[in-house]
């Protein structure tokens, strides 16, 4: 076979096999990895994350703290026996008592530990550096967990056995089952709650599904070392199950518990038959309307042990337990229960302001003569709040006067930022907090009005050692990262803090 | 333990307060006790003797009847509508 027939034959035998393609000209490929076609990512990745902590930025970070807890003094009283000042001629006064109050924090640790690989560093090459990208997210990470616990840290507030629920079955609901139901109701605290209902905090996204929902009862968290560490996930003890029976379909179940003190939300079991309640909802009120069969997947209320999860061991007291804590004298007031499912709102004062509000207002000044100078609330109550203020109970105060323009043009709408303090005059700023839920408002008093107080900061993150970052030794093929704090959140002056929750929406 | 009657209008047929289930009648009457009062609120209910007048429900022993009419203490009191004035503002007045 001559060298010209051998090559046509070699020709001939690769078109029939069709392994590689003998292609006459390069056209785009129909897919972005395969090809001679370059491939175009961004580097290095977005971080398209919310980051939100304006308690961790508002509230000054001292250093300094050693011992085991931050402790302090507090004169609460300079003349206990009301000593009268008048004198008669010649003669000394009365000698006056003061009371005194001893007052302590415990230092709490705080961190986030994260790894990366050797194999998952050489991968990153030329596009992030992951090392950088492990200890900033662990760092971030770490500062938002810290906004939570600032806010809602629970300690010593115990949530307890949740009360029994009342019912009420009536017609108008799509529950199809005729038989008898139970319902179960477990009272949440602010990080049980974050955790059932999801926080876009350091993430987006996050919408409440009682199918998914999972209500944390007492955590054991295996740690980077293999060690573990257990703690109240911050529930209440489930209640009993309050029982009722139903003589036709497409009823519907009200349901009422009395409200508890330091609960943001309470979640809700229902089902037929002991053992099988499931979660159905999660209300920030003390109540909720059965209207459907909680779904086969949902959360059995069983999963939660028997016993009260509402403290950790782990956490320090945060701003919302060291208000709601007995003995701090903060104005803490929960809105009647009203009609089940509905609850009771704000109402507007009709001259501009909020009832709820002037009546806290008032206290603090009667009792311990101060203003707050921020309420910090929800997206929710920021919303029904500037609505209230506005429609004004259907006299509204203001108008809103439009002059024509060549472009006719409008952008309407109000956001109260902030309400005059009825009994003070000061203005007190409202400022919406990302953690916290629906229903709850939180009173912050920024600075004591009381000369030579000795009080600089009224509430400050005492360290004992601020943010540090450990690069632990290499013991196998992969880096390991901690951040950490310690530190406490002391508040010289609970009594200058106030909670108003069960607030409904409206 | 004293009791009270309490009526509801919006189809209750049971309630389970205080641990306990009770069957509201056919009208709306159930009786329980007294301290569960403000519970029942919440669920619609109102108290017979206070938010109704008692002479206005009969008793069948089967279960409470109501009279039909309103009760005057449920109607809520209306304001007389007050004649509009129409203030002229300074430049209509010119």
């Amino acid at each position: 076979m001559s060298a010209t027939s051998e090559t046509l034959e070699l020709l001939k035998i690769a078109q029939a096999t069709g392994d590689q393609e003998l292609a006459k000209y390069f056209t785009q490929t129909s897919t972005a990895t395969q090809g001679f076609q370059a491939y175009n990512l961004e580097a290095p990745s977005k971080k398209l994350i919310p980051v939100l902590t304006p308690l961790r930025n508002m509230l000054p970070r001292v250093s300094g703290g050693y011992g085991v807890q931050a402790n302090w003094k507090a004169v609460t009283n300079i003349n206990a026996g009301n000593v009268r000042a008048g004198v008669a001629e010649g003669k000394r006064g009365g000698a006056i008592n003061h009371i005194l109050a001893e007052r302590n924090a415990a230092f709490k640790s705080l961190g986030l530990e994260n790894y990366i690989t050797f194999e998952a560093e050489y991968a990153a090459k030329n596009f992030e550096d992951i090392r950088a990208l492990a200890v900033q997210s662990t760092m971030t990470g770490l500062m938002i967990q810290e906004e939570r616990v600032l806010l809602g840290g629970n300690n010593s507030v115990s949530l307890g056995i949740t009360p029994t629920p009342s019912l009420a079955v009536a017609s108008g609901g799509s529950l199809t089952d005729v038989s008898t139901y139970r319902v179960i109701c477990v009272a949440l605290g602010l990080q049980a709650y974050l955790d059932a209902i999801g926080v876009n905090n350091g993430s987006t996204g996050s919408v409440f599904s009682a199918a998914t929902a999972t209500v944390p009862g007492s955590l054991t968290r295996t740690n980077i070392d293999s060690t573990t560490d257990t703690f109240g996930g911050g529930s209440a003890q489930q209640s009993v199950a309050a029982i009722q029976a139903t003589s036709s379909p497409n009823l519907k179940v009200s349901a009422t518990v009395a409200s508890v003190n330091g609960a943001v939300g309470y979640a809700w079991y229902i089902g037929i038959g002991a053992g099988n309640e499931r979660l159905n909802q999660i209300t920030t009120i003390n109540s909720a309307v059965f209207t459907v069969n909680s779904g086969g997947g949902a959360q059995l209320a069983s999963t939660l042990a028997a016993t009260d999860n509402s403290t950790s061991t782990l956490d320090y007291d945060g701003l919302l337990y060291q208000a709601v804590k007995s003995g701090s004298n903060a104005y803490v007031t929960a809105l009647a229960t009203g009609t089940a499912g509905t609850g009771s709102t704000l109402t507007s004062n009709g001259a501009g302001g909020i009832n709820e509000f002037d009546i806290a207002f008032q206290y603090f000044y009667d009792i311990y003569r101060l203003s707050p100078t921020v309420i910090f609330v929800s997206s929710q109550e920021s919303r029904n709040i500037s609505k209230k203020i506005i429609a004004n109970a259907g006299a509204p105060l203001l108008r809103q006067m439009v002059g024509t323009s060549a472009e006719s043009k409008l952008a309407s709408g109000w956001k109260v930022t902030s309400v005059v303090n009825t009994t003070t005059g000061d203005e007190v700023e409202l400022r919406i907090h990302p953690n916290l839920p629906a229903g709850t408002v939180l009173f912050f008093t920024e600075s004591l009005p009381y000369p030579l107080s000795n009080v600089g900061n009224i509430a400050q993150v005492l360290l004992r050692q601020d943010y540090f970052q450990i690069d632990w030794p290499i013991t196998s093929r992969t880096r390991q990262h901690g951040v950490y704090c310690d530190g406490v959140l002391q508040h010289y002056a609970p009594f200058s803090l106030g909670v108003i929750s069960n607030i409904a929406n409206g | 333990m004293a009791t009270i009657k309490m009526k509801n209008s919006d189809g209750v047929s049971s309630v389970f307060v205080g641990g306990q289930s009770y069957a509201v009648g056919k009208k709306g009457i159930v009786e329980i006790p007294a301290e569960y009062e403000d519970t029942m609120y919440s669920f619609g209910f109102v108290t017979v003797g206070k938010n109704i007048p008692a002479d206005l429900v009969t008793d069948d022993t089967a279960t409470l009847e109501l009279i039909a009419s309103p009760a005057p203490a449920m109607v809520p009191e209306v304001a007389k509508a007050e004649p509009i004035t129409v203030i002229p503002t300074a430049a209509e007045s010119k």
